[in-house]
């Protein structure tokens, strides 16, 4: 058979592969100490002043030296104009005493004037570094990146954190669209539909019908969307509009929708909701998308509703409020898809949609879908379901408006 | 390098292969073979005091001269007067053929007489006289004959029958071997009382003559196994076995293998139950501890009362045992492989407190840990034989003066104080000590590894662990067996988890020793 | 010498077949699209008629290795040839599969370390392993095999929360045709795996009940290898689309990066890395024991020493023929135009003459 090796190296196989190594290695090989690092958490993004240039600002987190108790950190925001995003870190290395590290980045910042002109060049650098995660938020800046970053804010929290926070917060009120690096290069790679990314911008005390005690401290706020083409931003979509578009891209989780109906005005918990679509010949034999929309609720609140009633007819009245909380859906709903008509930006999809369901037709249309667009035939179908009006079973706050309090 | 080679293949040749020279002989040795001399023996042995030789003689017809040899405190002192020589010497007048008595006829004279005594037998070698006075016995040389009588009246003083410190136990018997080799035998054969527990036994060690006894069930211990066991014991050369744990590197396959390769237990029921599974015990005169072969490395993970939990406890009790042996061989090296190469796996928050933790520590991670873990051994080892009440002072200045005051003075990060806790704790964990410092052995290698190459290194020190126990066989039996070569039923009646005991109907195949079988069939 | 039981062959086999297909399989579907996943069916399943023609003669040749039952059936000349041929090509396949392994590690998780570090490393692994004997092989895979799969399944798993919505549909929109010339691209996969087991032969069970367990064996270890790799293609473009699927080096990584598990680990490719090694491992090995095996055959080389000239050999191929991308590109090469025409041939001529012969002696 076989010669045996000698049996040292059946034996010792382990101790003389680390003496080797010891011999070998003397500490390289990318190895960096954790404390060595300066944490990049956000990265803003502007076009700079000469052409072809960025003004790449890096928000930076370091942890207090000496600080044995918990995770105090200072904030580092730095702004450098470069040509290339990855420069920005050979000007941090010369600036800081630390080497940056990327891997825990978490919110691209995009300029409102870069985006303007193109981001997808911009964005080059984040999916070809190992270090960043397609998982990293985009979100768009009215304004400036960098003045966004720089936000001081009222909580003295690092801006990146606080929107990170707001992103991360957002299923429990899906009022804006939560766009991830891997999630804009796939809508990227459809090739028939439009990617939207979250608008961000300042608010002071006073602005947006928000207040609060430090006058000073500025807030930053999410809102409204903004839609791209081929990189450039084509238009941005008010807070309804996205909300509409959030209800056909299926995206809602949970949120608080008002409706209004003849002096009524209700406030309905949205729990649980899905959209689905299909597509069909409509009477007049032309192809249309129907937007099938399900959703659970409980009303929170109703104002101006004063009757007494009793058990059955609060049930019969309950039943008789679910078409309005359909009609306030179906109204942002029309607001989204109008505007992606007005925009001729097919940020919902459709196309997509269309391809999915009906291929055959979706490759007569296909050259001209932007046109075909314009006029094609969006109906709704939406159900709601109101499971419960919240703890009181009958009619709103004080069933005899006698007064005795 | 030939030579070099050449020398490595001769240090790792296995022992029970060696050839060993022999020892130069003592004087005494030569006589050993010759036929007996009372005289002879008396002269040699009456060098040591604890040996007693009482002479008299039995007044027949004849007078017959009689020398008796005895170790003082090895016989029983209450049986030699009462039943050995009161009978000679005062019944033995009363006797009606009393005047018959020659010195030919009178050891056959005698063993009738001394019915009462269980044990007697004729001898006619110097060898076993010695032998039999120096076990214990009583001998009674007579006249210048070359016959003798070896009484047995063994009784000495022994430790009882107590529960072992090293493995106390909540349930089951609460009974430990002790250094007597008889009590050993009998505890075990209480526990079986079936006439198919072989008890073989032999002597070992050329001065020490220590009794060693091998224990198993026929049918189910594999005659291969038996026949290789009694091999290795019968090619043993040595002068002493002084404790029976001097046997485990005689007989273990891989002596270069950091891994324990014969299991011991100084509780009978875990001998019991594992002769029951087919192994074969092994017990020595002189040591509680009993040696069983063949294992594997889960059995060191199983400990008595897993069998006497119920089941449901038990896959709980065990996954804890696994995960603490995994977390201690691989935490610390893990730790610095994610916080010198590998940070992205650190979510924002954390990475932000141990990079807070660590500003300012002079050391490197790997650095910090191996120092760390020194103390750890340091303490350890340091705590593991002083006396008890000394030994908790030990672990207050070891563990809270030096860890603490390390951290406040920024040498150390208090992360690194908690993995090494953590992999501290976790050791204590596994049931086997041997197991445990085997792992110790193991975290070194696997940290230095992580702090060059992260977590490549990890793998490559993982897999090369692997490859290694994959190598190992106990007896023929594959050292992770019920693993690879997976044995379905093993696996899931007694590894990870245990069935319960009604659902276990039959024996786990586990001690496959057939070397063509690799695997389920 | 010892034989692996059929549990092992069912194992090694899979590992092998499955070797670090998973990584590259996804940028690879190509113009199949969304239709990708489909891809892995029938390049794979080939496997299974080359492998059941090669155990069929196995149980006509007991204890001899497809060179060696080559020669009995078609002379001693044409063998040697063939065996020449099977080395050069499993060495230089073998090789670079390797150098796609240094290549992962060196693209994603230790983009500084040095190449030699990893060759030190891996070759370390796959001497040891060699010299620990295919029987060790056969355990390592048992132990290592059921972690790999663990580990994708994990994967899988855990990157359900990223999925995105429709991106399978509409399914086989552009016809079959692009299905199959995406597939032909990666035939060569399970190529590697039939000459293996073509050396393997006088290593297995070979009772008669044993020889029927074995080609059930067969079936089980590609249907696995095809599901797992469905899965990922699948798991791949639902989450990129197939646009980036394509467009990425080695999409599974990136998936790795996008897992979280509730804030307490993000991006945990560097841990299924981890996992990765021992496939790779079980991989690389597997190659190195073919080629000493056929060298054995052809030349009569029965010293382990040679192990060493082929792990000179292996390594130079990795360190100077190619690197980078080149290394996929000429995988591919090499893989459709020389390996698998050369596996097609032999087996079937090999298979085809035996049973011509049969018949005429019998008729």
């Amino acid at each position: 058979m076989e010669k045996s090796f000698p049996k040292w190296v059946r034996n010792y196989p382990l101790i003389v592969f680390v003496l080797v190594l010891l011999l070998l290695i003397e500490g390289c090989g990318g190895k960096k100490e954790v404390e060595q690092l300066g944490f990049i958490m956000g990265i803003g993004i502007d076009s700079g002043k000469d052409p072809g240039k960025y003004k790449v600002t890096c928000q930076l987190a370091l942890p207090k030296s000496g600080g044995g108790n918990g995770t105090e950190t200072e904030d580092w925001t730095i702004t450098s104009e470069v040509s290339t995003i990855s420069g920005v870190i050979e000007n941090i290395s010369q600036v800081l005493n630390k080497s940056s590290f990327a891997g825990t980045a978490r919110i691209i910042v995009l300029g409102e004037g870069l985006a303007r002109s193109d981001i997808n060049e911009a964005l080059d650098h984040f999916q070809r570094y190992y270090d960043f995660r397609r998982t990293i938020y985009l979100v768009l800046a009215r304004g400036e990146a960098k003045d966004i970053l720089e936000t001081q804010l009222r909580t003295k929290q690092l801006p990146a954190l606080d929107i990170l926070g707001t992103i991360q917060g957002q299923p429990t009120f899906s009022s804006f669209p939560v766009t991830r690096l891997g999630h804009y290069l796939t809508i990227l790679g459809r090739a028939n539909q439009n990617p939207v990314i979250p608008v961000v911008q300042k608010t002071k005390h006073g602005e947006k019908e928000i207040e609060y005690a430090d006058e000073k401290g500025e807030e930053l706020l999410v809102e409204g969307a903004g839609v791209f083409e081929n990189g450039k931003l084509v238009d941005c979509l008010c807070d309804e509009e996205t909300k509409g578009f959030m209800w056909l891209d299926n995206t809602v989780k949970n949120r608080f929708i008002n409706a209004e109906t003849e002096g009524l005005i209700l406030s309905a918990w949205v729990r649980k909701t899905s959209t689905k679509f299909k597509i069909e010949t409509n009477a007049d034999g032309k192809e249309g998308i129907t937007f099938q929309i399900k959703t659970k609720a409980s009303i929170d609140e109703i104002k101006g509703q004063q009757k007494s009633m009793n058990l059955e007819e609060w049930k019969a009245y309950t039943k008789s409020l679910e078409p309005v909380v359909a009609q306030a859906i179906e109204k942002e709903c029309r607001a989204a898809v109008d505007k992606s008509k007005a925009i001729h930006a097919d940020f919902i999809g459709i196309g997509r949609k269309v391809e999915q369901k009906d291929p055959k037709f979706w490759n007569q249309v296909k050259p001209d879908w932007l046109n075909q667009l314009a006029d094609f035939p969006v109906s709704y179908d939406i159900q709601v379901t109101l499971e419960h009006t919240g703890l009181p079973l009958n009619s709103p706050v004080s069933p005899q408006k006698s007064g005795q309090e | 390098m030939k030579r070099w080679l050449k020398m490595m293949k001769d240090l790792t040749i296995r022992p029970y292969e060696k050839k060993v020279r022999k020892a130069p002989k003592l004087p005494v040795d030569e006589k050993w073979d010759q036929p007996l001399s009372g005289q002879e023996i008396h002269k040699e042995l009456s060098k040591s005091s604890d040996i007693i030789f009482r002479e008299f003689s039995i007044r027949a017809k004849k007078e017959i001269p009689c020398l008796l040899g005895v170790v003082d405190g090895l016989i029983d002192k209450h049986l030699l007067d009462e039943y050995l020589l009161h009978v000679i010497m005062i019944d033995l007048v009363n006797d009606p053929d009393f005047q018959d008595i020659t010195i030919d006829n009178v050891h056959d004279f005698l063993i009738k007489l001394l019915t009462p005594m269980n044990e007697i037998k004729k001898i006619s070698l110097m060898g076993e006289a010695f032998d039999a006075i120096l076990s214990g016995d009583a001998v009674l040389f007579i006249g210048e004959t070359q016959e003798a009588l070896v009484i047995g009246a063994r009784g000495w003083q022994s430790r009882g029958v107590t529960e072992p410190e090293a493995e106390s136990s909540i349930r089951g018997p609460k009974e430990g071997f002790n250094e007597t080799l008889r009590t050993n035998t009998s505890l075990l054969r209480r526990k079986i009382k079936h006439p198919s527990l072989r008890l073989v036994s032999m002597k070992i060690g050329d001065l020490t003559k220590t009794d060693v006894v091998i224990a198993y069930v026929e049918k189910l211990a594999r005659p291969s196994v038996v026949s290789e066991v009694l091999k290795r014991l019968g090619r043993i050369k040595t002068d002493a076995i002084v404790s029976g744990d001097i046997l485990e590197e005689f007989i273990e396959d891989f002596p270069y293998s950091p891994f324990p390769q014969i299991f011991h237990t100084e509780r009978p029921d875990t001998v019991a139950s594992d002769l029951l599974e087919g192994r074969v015990a092994i017990i020595v005169d002189g040591t509680p501890t009993v040696l069983i072969v063949p294992v594997t490395l889960t059995s060191f993970m199983q400990v008595n009362e897993d069998y006497y939990e119920r089941a449901l406890i038990v896959i709980l009790t065990r996954f804890v045992r696994y995960s603490g042996a995994l977390i201690s061989t691989v935490a610390p090296s893990l730790y610095i492989a994610v916080t010198t190469f590998h940070q992205e796996l650190l979510p924002t928050s954390l990475a932000l407190s141990i990079a807070a933790g660590r500003e300012g520590v002079p050391f490197p991670a790997l650095i910090e840990a191996l120092v760390m873990l020194m103390t750890l051994e340091i303490l350890q080892e340091a705590g593991l034989r002083l006396p008890k009440p000394i030994g908790q002072t030990i672990g207050i200045v070891g563990a809270i003066v030096i860890g603490d005051a390390a951290v406040k003075a920024g040498l150390v990060s208090p992360i690194m104080v908690i993995v090494i806790g953590l992999t501290a704790v976790s050791s204590y964990a596994i049931p086997s000590y041997d197991l445990a410092i085997a792992i110790r052995l193991m975290r070194f290698p696997l940290m230095i590894l992580a702090g060059t190459m992260g977590f490549y290194g990890v793998g490559i020190g993982f897999y090369a662990g692997l490859i290694h126990l994959l190598n190992l066989r106990s007896f023929g039996v594959p050292y992770l067996s019920p693993i690879a070569p997976l044995r379905i039923r093993a696996l899931l009646q007694d590894t990870f988890v245990r069935s319960p005991w009604w659902a276990m109907k039959k024996r786990p195949k586990l001690l496959d020793t057939d070397p063509n079988s690799g695997g389920k069939r | 010498m010892e034989r692996l039981s059929t549990h092992q062959f069912l194992v090694l086999s899979a590992a092998v077949l499955l070797g670090t297909t998973y990584l590259s399989v996804g940028s690879l579907i190509g113009e199949a699209g969304r239709d990708g996943w489909m891809i892995i069916f029938p390049a794979f399943i080939w496997a299974v008629p080359f492998g059941l023609m090669i155990l069929s003669l196995m149980a006509k040749y007991p204890g001899k290795d497809l060179i060696k039952i080559s020669e009995r059936v078609v002379g001693k000349g044409l063998s040697k040839g063939i065996g020449i041929i099977y080395i050069i090509l499993v060495t230089y396949y073998g090789s670079l599969l390797a150098g796609l392994e240094v290549d992962i590690f060196n693209r994603t998780v230790l983009p500084l370390m040095p190449r030699f570090v990893f060759l030190l490393g891996g070759g370390f692994l796959t001497f040891y392993l060699f010299y620990s004997g295919i029987e060790v092989l056969g355990r390592f895979a048992e132990v290592v095999f059921p972690i790999v799969t663990v580990g994708l399944i994990l994967m899988i798993i855990f990157i359900i929360p990223r999925f995105e919505e429709g991106e399978l549909f509409p399914i086989l929109a552009n016809g079959i045709q692009p299905v199959l010339s995406s597939s032909g691209k990666i035939v060569h996969f399970s190529a590697e795996y039939i000459l293996f087991l073509a050396g393997l032969l006088p290593f297995l069970p070979n009772k008669a009940s044993d020889i029927k367990n074995l080609k059930q064996k067969l079936y089980i270890a590609v249907s696995i290898v095809i599901i797992l790799n469905t899965l990922i293609v699948l798991i791949q473009i639902l989450t990129f689309g197939p646009f980036e699927t394509t467009r990425m080096s080695f999409g599974l990584l990136a998936l790795g990066k996008m897992i979280e598990i509730s804030r307490t680990l993000s991006g945990v490719e560097s841990i299924f890395n981890l996992f990765w090694l021992g496939g790779s491992t079980i991989k690389v090995a597997s190659y190195f024991f073919a080629v000493m095996w056929a060298m054995k055959s052809v030349f009569g080389f029965k010293s382990r020493k040679w192990s060493f000239l082929l792990g000179f050999i292996s390594y130079i191929i990795i360190q100077y023929v190619a690197r980078g991308l080149e290394i996929s590109t000429e995988l591919g090469f090499v893989g459709r135009y020389f390996l698998v025409p050369f596996t097609v041939l032999w087996v079937l001529m090999i298979w085809g003459v035996d049973k011509w012969k049969n018949r005429s002696q019998n008729g």
